[in-house]
């Protein structure tokens, strides 16, 4: 009975009438609805889920399930005023931030049991070779993307929103203020300082390829 | 901005961080493009700024878009049809009611599953009924031909193990501590795995079992349900779980509520109510799904340990003021439980138990021990499931976590009403149940896990922390248990434990 598709970047692609249509049915109860509209985001969900966590695959898949799991549940509260996958994206923010913190709470309780001295709790943030990669030798878009990610998993948690949003899902400001529930003036202020500091991050990177 | 016109610097910037990503995205329009590059031309500093994004962003865009790994779409929908995690916290909110920590809509969910079911229960019990055996053992009726064997099982043992039993408790209360025990013979422990077995595939069909005396729907006055569920029981007599009628009321004070039952009840004993129903070829509709998830989930059971039927009745929303675990209690729990292979389903929220999980493997991969202690999940999962001093719950990897076993461990659930343990093997269940009892010299040798699809390994394990823990202590902490199948959809079992109020007399 599964309409899940897997493996691959497979998920159909639905108009904007074909996703009403899918929610409207969903929300009145049919489970083959449901089942298809959450198919055709899962990759979606998963990768966004991917970007928020800083490419750590294995919590992204829980993070996606709960994401899944949550839009299964809560169907009846979406009010198709924005569209599914906002909806999705909003989750998704939420879900990921309720990791920031018990991730957060948890480094502070056992920072005096993990943490040696010079470890990266009082590291210099941008001192990126620590992450062992050398932007020298990188030759590639892809081993760059490797390494933005890297990277972007050392900003801040909002900033790692935002640049995922805008940037790796393409989302407009408006559509980013809705997923993530805060006015638009913040989405832009947000962006500029989180765009500011990759740049940073990246600046190596850049120098790089400035000079080949 | 077009050539000529003057902007304030702090305007100028604004305008050009506005269009720097459609720059960068290559979107902007040819009056935008115009406006940019007279934006740059004036501030040259800007340009290199310009020209870094869109490099990054000419990066991202040839980003591989990775598809969902497998699976995900698939165990999200399984876990979906699960009942919420039950919290453990004792709240204000959460009481001792554990119906009220589900959404209205999900309480209705329940009733209507259970009213579809009722009306299942009717079809089905004639269905049966035209196929029992004349010697079957025949308790209400309706008995599906598996629970029949379970029940069988359960009620019709061979007199080696019952005969020297005294009569549970009419009341369903049972007070494990004065029953006898015998050993369990090989022919037992197959008849166990049959058992479990049939446990499983019955869920589904559980619900032949239940009766009902409804009041009228369409009356505005409150109604009582009466019904009969069918629990999970562990049989001390047999030291063996079963399946059991369980009466249940419940008191529908609200019209919405029974209109949900009548709405749900109708269409759904269509769909189920024949045998017909075993080999048509279309699949259960949503709210059918919906109700059959939502009563398997009733489907628990109770273990006679303290007054088993209190659990059905807090289950259905009873007033029931169930006291936290003491700290004790947990640990106590904790180091029965996981030696014989029970899980600890960490009780903060669905985001806690994975994490746990993930951990476990981590633990086993070979990873240094700082890269452990430095996963997130692994501070999380720490913080939750491990209970200060427990050295001998030590399993796969004793090195690891004796070290971390000896670390001081500060977060641990505090007061829960309930724990969750999963266990994949019945036998090992049965095992850990055992060990809730007093024990005798007796009890230690029978703790020991009693058939074949429990390796040597876990035996071990299992033995050392017989010995280990089994000391007679008419003192010892009593608990009521609920068994279900896995709400995970995995084989085995879940087992949840509370504070029995007898433990506090």
């Amino acid at each position: 009975m599964s309409m899940v598709t897997q493996g691959g970047d497979s998920s159909e692609e639905l108009t904007r009438e074909q996703e009403r249509d899918l929610v409207e049915r969903a929300q009145a109860g049919d489970q083959r609805a449901l089942e298809r509209l959450l198919a055709a985001h899962q990759d979606r969900t998963y990768r966004t889920a991917l970007r928020f966590l800083g490419g750590r695959e294995e919590e992204a898949f829980e993070l996606a399930q709960e994401v899944l799991i949550s839009a299964f549940r809560h169907i009846h509260q979406f009010r198709a005023e924005s569209k599914f996958s906002t909806w999705l994206y909003r989750i998704t923010s939420n879900l990921a931030k309720n990791r920031f913190v018990v991730e957060n709470r948890e480094k502070a309780r056992y920072t005096s049991l993990e943490a040696p001295a010079g470890n990266d709790e009082d590291a210099e943030p941008r001192q990126w070779e620590a992450g062992g990669v050398d932007a020298r030798t990188l030759a590639s878009d892809r081993e760059a993307v490797k390494l933005m990610q890297e990277r972007m998993a050392t900003l801040d948690p909002e900033w790692q929103q935002v640049l995922t949003l805008r940037f790796f899902e393409e989302l407009s400001y408006e559509e980013i203020s809705e997923a993530l529930e805060v006015p638009i003036g913040t989405v832009k202020s947000r962006i500029n300082r989180a765009r500011k500091a990759l740049r940073e991050a990246m600046a190596d990177w850049l120098e790089e390829r400035r000079t080949v | 901005m077009n050539e000529g016109i003057v902007q304030h610097p702090d305007e100028a910037r604004e305008r050009f961080e506005e269009l720097l990503d459609d720059y960068a995205f290559g979107t902007l329009s040819e009056d935008e493009r115009a406006e940019f590059e007279a934006l740059m031309a004036a501030n040259e500093e800007w340009r290199p700024e310009a020209d870094g994004h869109a490099r990054i962003v000419s990066a991202i865009r040839s980003a591989p878009r990775p598809a969902a790994p497998q699976g995900l779409l698939a165990g999200a929908l399984a876990k979906a049809r699960e009942p919420e995690m039950i919290p453990t916290r004792k709240s204000p909110a959460a009481s001792a009611k554990i119906e009220d920590i589900t959404p209205r809509r999900g309480r209705a969910w329940i009733w209507a599953a259970a009213a579809a079911v009722l009306f299942l229960g009717v079809g089905i019990t004639a269905w049966q009924a035209n196929l029992e055996e004349p010697s079957a053992t025949s308790r209400d009726g309706g008995v599906s031909a598996l629970d029949e064997r379970v029940l069988t099982d359960a009620t019709a043992p061979s007199g080696r193990t019952r005969q020297d039993a005294p009569a549970p408790d009419p009341a369903g209360e049972m007070e494990i501590a004065s029953l006898p025990r015998e050993e369990t013979s090989d022919e037992d422990a197959s008849d166990m795995v049959a058992s479990a077995m049939d446990l499983r595939a019955s869920k589904s069909a559980a619900g032949s079992r239940m009766r009902t005396a409804l009041a009228p729907l369409e009356s505005d006055a409150p109604a009582t349900v009466a019904m009969e569920e069918s629990e999970v029981v562990w049989n001390d007599e047999t030291m063996e779980l079963a399946q059991e009628p369980a009466p249940v009321e419940h008191l529908a004070e609200d019209k919405e509520e029974r209109g949900m039952i009548a709405r749900a009840a109708v269409p759904m004993s269509e769909g189920f109510a024949s045998p017909a129903n075993e080999e048509r070829s279309a699949p259960p509709s949503f709210g059918e799904e919906r109700a059959m998830s939502a009563f398997a989930s009733q489907t628990t059971s109770s273990f006679a340990s303290g007054p088993s039927r209190s659990m059905a009745g807090a289950r259905l929303g009873h007033e029931e003021d169930a006291d936290p675990l003491s700290r004790d209690d947990v640990a106590f729990l904790v180091a029965r439980a996981l030696p014989l292979g029970g899980r600890l389903v960490v009780p903060d929220g669905p985001a806690m138990a994975p994490a746990f999980a993930a951990t476990s493997l981590r633990m086993q991969d070979g990873a240094s021990r700082d890269a452990k202690l430095a996963s997130p999940a692994f501070r999380t999962a720490r913080g939750n499931a491990l209970v200060p001093g427990m050295g001998s719950f030590a399993r796969e990897d004793s090195t690891t976590m004796s070290t971390l076993a000896s670390e001081p461990v500060t977060r641990v659930p505090v007061d829960p009403e309930t724990l969750a343990f999963d266990f994949e093997e019945k036998a090992a269940l049965e095992a850990f149940l055992q060990s809730l009892r007093p024990e005798t010299a007796k009890d230690r040798r029978a703790m020991q896990p009693r058939d074949n699809t429990v390796g040597s390994a876990r035996r071990s394990l299992a033995s050392q922390a017989a010995a280990a823990l089994a000391k007679p202590d008419e003192s010892a902490p009593r608990f009521r248990v609920q068994i279900m199948p896995n709400p995970n959809g995995a084989e085995g079992y879940r087992v949840l434990l509370s504070k029995s109020p007898a433990a506090e007399e």
